[in-house]
């Protein structure tokens, strides 16, 4: 592939899925500026490979996954809780006094809690669907067999739903 | 009649294609109890996806220019990196290999080393005293003067035609020389017990002292018409042998 058509079918990529990347991993970390840092710096190193991988979508969540383990490794950029970051933003929300908006983010950190109660790799699988990736990119991206993400997904939304039924009553 | 599974039947409504979905299709378009729970997976697959909408922020602004700078840029750093770690390591071979570079001295060193040394290496030797000397201009007269007194060893004085300068060297002991003009003081303090002393003819004067002591002089009058023959005084006796 010519630096060229290279750039080109980067170009088409970066503009395809530069937001599900980033819904993904905001979705998954909380932290706007966190998300976009990782979506960044996978297409970064994407463009630095120099040529496109089989499935790009997976490459770039892989990609994502190991930068954001690192940096909590090496504890350079702490992840904030999920609990702890809602428990701090409901209280403002309560401060400013909108019960609109103490409402909203009252679900938000129901809808997390429930996500936090679930594995790791089924919590992965349901936020890269939801956010727009295809059973093949999240088998790749999650290492586990395509015929499998099914099962996985069927497991993941099930226990998403019980968690926030539990926490909040069915779905409104 | 067997039924889609779940994982199917989810994959369907997800619009993931595979090679059951036509079949599935098919059958949930005739199969009542599975267009309800088509249905119900539905309606809970659009539930999550309402919830988790909830969590979303606004993508950012990000300029794909933007990406492939940084990606370029960090290409270029990584090869300037390369490249000084490639002249690093070719230095550092030359260094090793060339006889006499610093590198190349201390690899000998170690190797060289005895394993079971206990006791650090010993240092080159100090040039020797004997080699110590002084050289200067023979167009003044000039006084060479030992500073302190010396009651044993020798000193030579020498003429050596064409000689183009003074020389004063001590063999053994440890002295030291202050030149000025027109005379040159020897330091000493820890003596020499020979002093060689080498003249050229055509020196307008020269005076030998030892301590306070004139020990010889010597003016180009007062040498006229004598041999330069090479004098040794005997310190113990403070008389110079001829």
């Amino acid at each position: 592939m010519s630096e060229d058509s290279f750039d080109a079918a980067f170009s088409r990529l970066f503009e395809q899925r530069f937001a599900p990347l980033f819904r993904y991993l905001m979705r998954l970390t909380d932290d706007r500026e966190l998300a976009s840092d990782l979506a960044q710096e996978a297409f970064v190193r994407l463009h630095r490979r120099g040529t496109l991988p089989d499935t790009p979508g997976a490459w770039l969540v892989t990609v994502a996954h190991n930068l954001l383990r690192d940096l909590r490794r090496s504890a350079r950029r702490r992840l904030v809780l999920l609990s702890a970051r809602q428990e701090r933003g409901m209280d403002r929300e309560r401060a400013s006094g909108a019960e609109g908006e103490v409402l909203a983010e009252e679900r938000r950190h129901q809808v997390r809690l429930a996500l936090d109660r679930l594995s790791v790799r089924d919590r992965q699988a349901l936020l890269l669907r939801h956010s727009g990736h295809s059973y093949r990119e999240i088998a790749t991206a999650l290492s586990v067999a395509e015929s499998g993400v099914g099962t996985m997904l069927i497991r993941a939304s099930q226990a998403f739903r019980r968690a926030y039924e539990e926490l909040h009553g069915p779905p409104d | 009649m067997v039924h889609p599974t779940d994982s199917e039947l989810l994959a369907l409504i997800q619009h993931e294609s595979s090679a059951s979905s036509r079949a599935t299709q098919t059958h949930v378009a005739s199969c009542e109890p599975c267009q309800l729970r088509y249905r119900t997976f539905a309606q809970q697959d659009g539930e999550i996806a309402s919830l988790l909408t909830l969590l979303d922020a606004p993508t950012p602004t990000v300029p794909l220019a933007a990406i492939t700078r940084r990606a370029r840029l960090g290409r270029r750093r990584r090869s300037v990196v390369a490249a000084a770690a490639a002249i690093l390591v070719a230095a550092s071979a030359a260094a090793t290999v060339i006889p006499g570079a610093p590198l190349h001295r201390f690899l000998r060193g170690v190797v060289a080393k005895p394993a079971l040394q206990t006791r650090p290496a010993l240092r080159p030797a100090p040039a020797p005293a004997d080699t110590a000397g002084v050289t200067v201009a023979a167009d003044t007269e000039l006084i060479i003067a030992l500073r302190e007194p010396q009651s044993a060893g020798e000193i030579h004085v020498i003429w050596q035609t064409g000689a183009p300068a003074v020389s004063v060297q001590a063999i053994g002991g440890n002295v030291g020389y202050t030149v000025r003009t027109g005379r040159v003081l020897v330091e000493n303090r820890v003596p020499a017990m020979r002093y060689e002393i080498t003249l050229p003819p055509a020196i307008p004067g020269v005076t030998l002292m030892v301590g306070d002591k004139v020990v010889w002089q010597s003016t180009k009058q007062a040498d006229a018409g004598r041999s330069h023959q090479p004098m040794t005084f005997d310190l113990s006796k403070m008389e110079p042998r001829r």
